[in-house]
């Protein structure tokens, strides 16, 4: 039985790359960094055959063309030893995740963020994809400067032209659930939309400034906050006042419970953080 | 526009009507070719039509519509369920929008059996697909047919059904209020009233304009919730949108004449009339109502007065919108007032023609004046 490097030194062999070193592990897939022409790249090594999900992911991000959207290069398969596995690769992100910077950002960057990533929405949802799953770890960057973030991760993608993959008696919905919408909690399918994602990029930005969600009142767990938060209560007076203080005030909309009071457009969104 | 109302367009006291909904149920596409030219003429081009292809109840009294090029041939046994049975729908109302040069073209909807999200996002889905039809030639709308009783059913569901209907294309929502509340009786379920307000106010609010038809005196409630318009007819309430309405043409007391008054905000009969100036309760709004010394005229002389009453209600409706878009009049000061003169007439003895013309819905309409305006502040 090969091991996943060995798989992925096989597939650089084959696919004209150098192998670097092992970048990460998720659930699905095991990513190394590799090395083309001098460019650094991110081979992603699935777990298992792709999914019909994962094959959305692919179509997903095939679909989209924006300068702050994970690049996917080549999507392939290897045959080796008589078993077959499945590769894709995609542009390396070498600055991290906005996880990794939680805490060091002041205003004018989480607006200068809230700017370049409302654009990217806006391009998300123009193809009627909803990516579900935004949150800091899927905030990534090209460098150390803030200048150039890139929304990664279209595992849970949702194209709204196509059937539903979530079963309807799920609790939950796919998705984090401490940056997820009220209706992704709910799993009220008729209101996922370009605002759900809208909801988890305003929770992660407010994260990544206050290190508080929302909608947290004094000594909440996450568990009781998620609570709230499906139960379409309001944010805290305290993260309203915050953000009216220090100038973002879109940011208090793009996190209201029901969609039609968020920016039901992305281009008014996008014209919010102007 | 209901039966027989074309010539109401032309009446000189109704100069601040800027438009009017063109009923398919009761003129054929050539009449109303006919009037739309008419009228056009007269007025500079200012004039709007809205073109509503009232395609909301399979099965009931179908009048000219099956004359009109949007028609489905299986009206009847279609399934309204599917995106695809309103495909060629969407696309032959927007054509017929166009030949008749209609500024405002709402999408085709019909009346569910359920209203739940999927109805919703399917007539969503529909009034999208329109829009596409509609190539800058006319404003396309949506038709958003809602039930009172189920916007009411919880807290949050007109808040749901607004964001359903957020997701369409269409910048205008036509919203027609589906109740199981009689003929010429008032809607006085405060929290129904108040769940209609919330819809109406939260789309508005989303950039979204609001036309309201079918309405009446309710007007007062839907233009405080911040409706952009408001559509009302020649019948006053009763004719608002049931099914009956669709039905039995000659029923309903559609030609018996009444008068509104507004310091009752009541549709009150003659003999109601004359005992109101007795009690010298008339409204200043009656007193500059230029119909209004006709009206009694014709009481008086015991003469028919049906198309005075019509004209003159019409006129009342046109100058209270007026009044409450401006910010003149606020329609919780009416109610007010309504109520105070409500319990004076029981102070004096003075009942009304009619036994259940008691005013009893102004509490209603107090309260979910109230509901609403706490609702708004916490929201703000």
């Amino acid at each position: 039985m090969m091991t996943a490097q060995e798989v992925g030194v096989a597939i650089c062999k084959k696919a004209g790359y150098h192998f670097n070193e092992p970048a990460g592990e998720g659930s699905f897939k095991h990513t190394f960094r590799v090395e083309r022409g001098g460019v650094f790249f991110a081979l992603k090594l699935f777990k298992e055959p792709p999914t019909e999900r994962s094959a959305r992911e692919i179509e997903a991000m095939l679909r989209c063309d924006h300068p702050n959207i994970a690049k996917l290069v080549a999507v392939d398969a290897i045959r080796l030893k008589s078993n077959t596995f499945y590769y894709q690769v995609e542009e390396y992100l070498s600055g991290g995740t906005l996880t990794e910077r939680i805490g060091s950002l002041d205003p004018s960057r989480i607006a200068s963020l809230a700017r370049t990533l409302s654009a990217a929405l806006h391009h998300i949802g123009s193809h009627n994809l909803v990516h579900r799953d935004l949150k800091p770890d899927n905030i990534m960057f090209r460098d150390s400067s803030n200048a150039d973030p890139v929304i990664v991760d279209f595992g849970l993608v949702r194209d709204l032209s196509a059937t539903s993959l979530t079963a309807t008696w799920h609790m939950r919905g796919p998705g984090s659930p401490f940056f997820a919408a009220p209706e992704q909690l709910n799993n009220e399918k008729e209101l996922i939309k370009p605002w759900t994602d809208q909801f988890g990029l305003g929770v992660t930005l407010a994260y990544g400034l206050f290190e508080a969600h929302p909608y947290a009142q004094p000594r909440d767990s996450p568990e009781t906050i998620v609570t709230r938060v499906a139960e379409r209560r309001r944010p805290s007076p305290a993260f309203v006042a915050a953000c009216n203080n220090a100038g973002l005030r879109p940011l208090v909309r793009m996190v209201l419970p029901f969609p039609i009071e968020r920016f039901i457009r992305t281009h008014d969104l996008v014209d919010a953080w102007r | 526009m209901a039966d027989k109302s074309q010539n109401l367009l032309d009446d000189q006291h109704l100069g601040e009507y800027v438009g009017a909904v063109i009923s398919p149920v009761n003129y054929t596409e050539e009449e109303t070719l006919g009037y739309m030219k008419r009228l056009r003429m007269r007025s500079d081009g200012s004039f709007s039509f809205v073109l509503d292809p009232q395609l909301y109840f399979p099965g009931s009294e179908e009048g000219q519509l099956p004359g009109w090029r949007f028609f489905p041939s299986q009206f009847r046994s279609g399934d309204y369920t599917s995106a695809k049975y309103w495909t060629d729908i969407a696309k032959n109302v927007a054509t017929v929008g166009k030949d008749l040069h209609a500024q405002y073209v709402a999408s085709p909807a019909v009346v569910p059996k359920v209203y739940d999200n999927s109805y919703f996002e399917l007539m969503t889905t529909v009034a999208t697909s329109f829009a596409d039809h509609a190539d800058d030639r006319f404003e396309p709308m949506q038709s958003l047919i809602v039930s009172t009783r189920d916007l009411a059913a919880t807290p949050e569901r007109a808040m749901i059904v607004a964001s359903i209907v957020g997701a369409t294309a269409c910048k205008w929502i036509y919203l027609m209020l589906d109740t199981d509340v009689r003929p010429r009786l008032e809607l006085s379920d405060a929290e129904r009233l108040f769940a209609v307000m919330k819809l109406i106010s939260v789309l508005e609010r989303a950039g979204k304009r609001v036309l309201v038809g079918y309405t009446s005196s309710d007007v007062l409630l839907w233009k405080t919730a911040g409706a952009t318009a408001c559509a009302t007819g020649k019948f006053f309430n009763v004719r608002r949108f049931t099914r009956s309405r669709f039905e039995d043409k000659e029923e309903g007391g559609g030609n018996l004449p009444y008068w509104f008054e507004e310091s009752l905000l009541a549709f009150v009969r003659a003999a109601d009339l004359k005992r109101l100036k007795v009690e010298k309760v008339l409204s200043n709004a009656t007193v500059r109502n230029p119909l209004a010394e006709d009206v009694l005229l014709a009481i008086e002389k015991d003469v028919a007065w049906v198309k005075l009453s019509w004209v003159a209600y019409m006129w009342w409706f046109a100058d209270v919108e007026k009044r409450l878009s401006s910010g003149d009049t606020k329609a919780k000061d009416l109610f007010k007032i309504a109520q105070q003169v409500w319990t004076k007439l029981d102070r004096h003895d003075v009942y009304m023609s009619e036994r259940l013309n008691t005013g009893e819905w102004i509490q209603a309409w107090l309260q979910a004046d109230a509901d609403f305006r706490k609702w708004r502040d916490a929201l703000s």
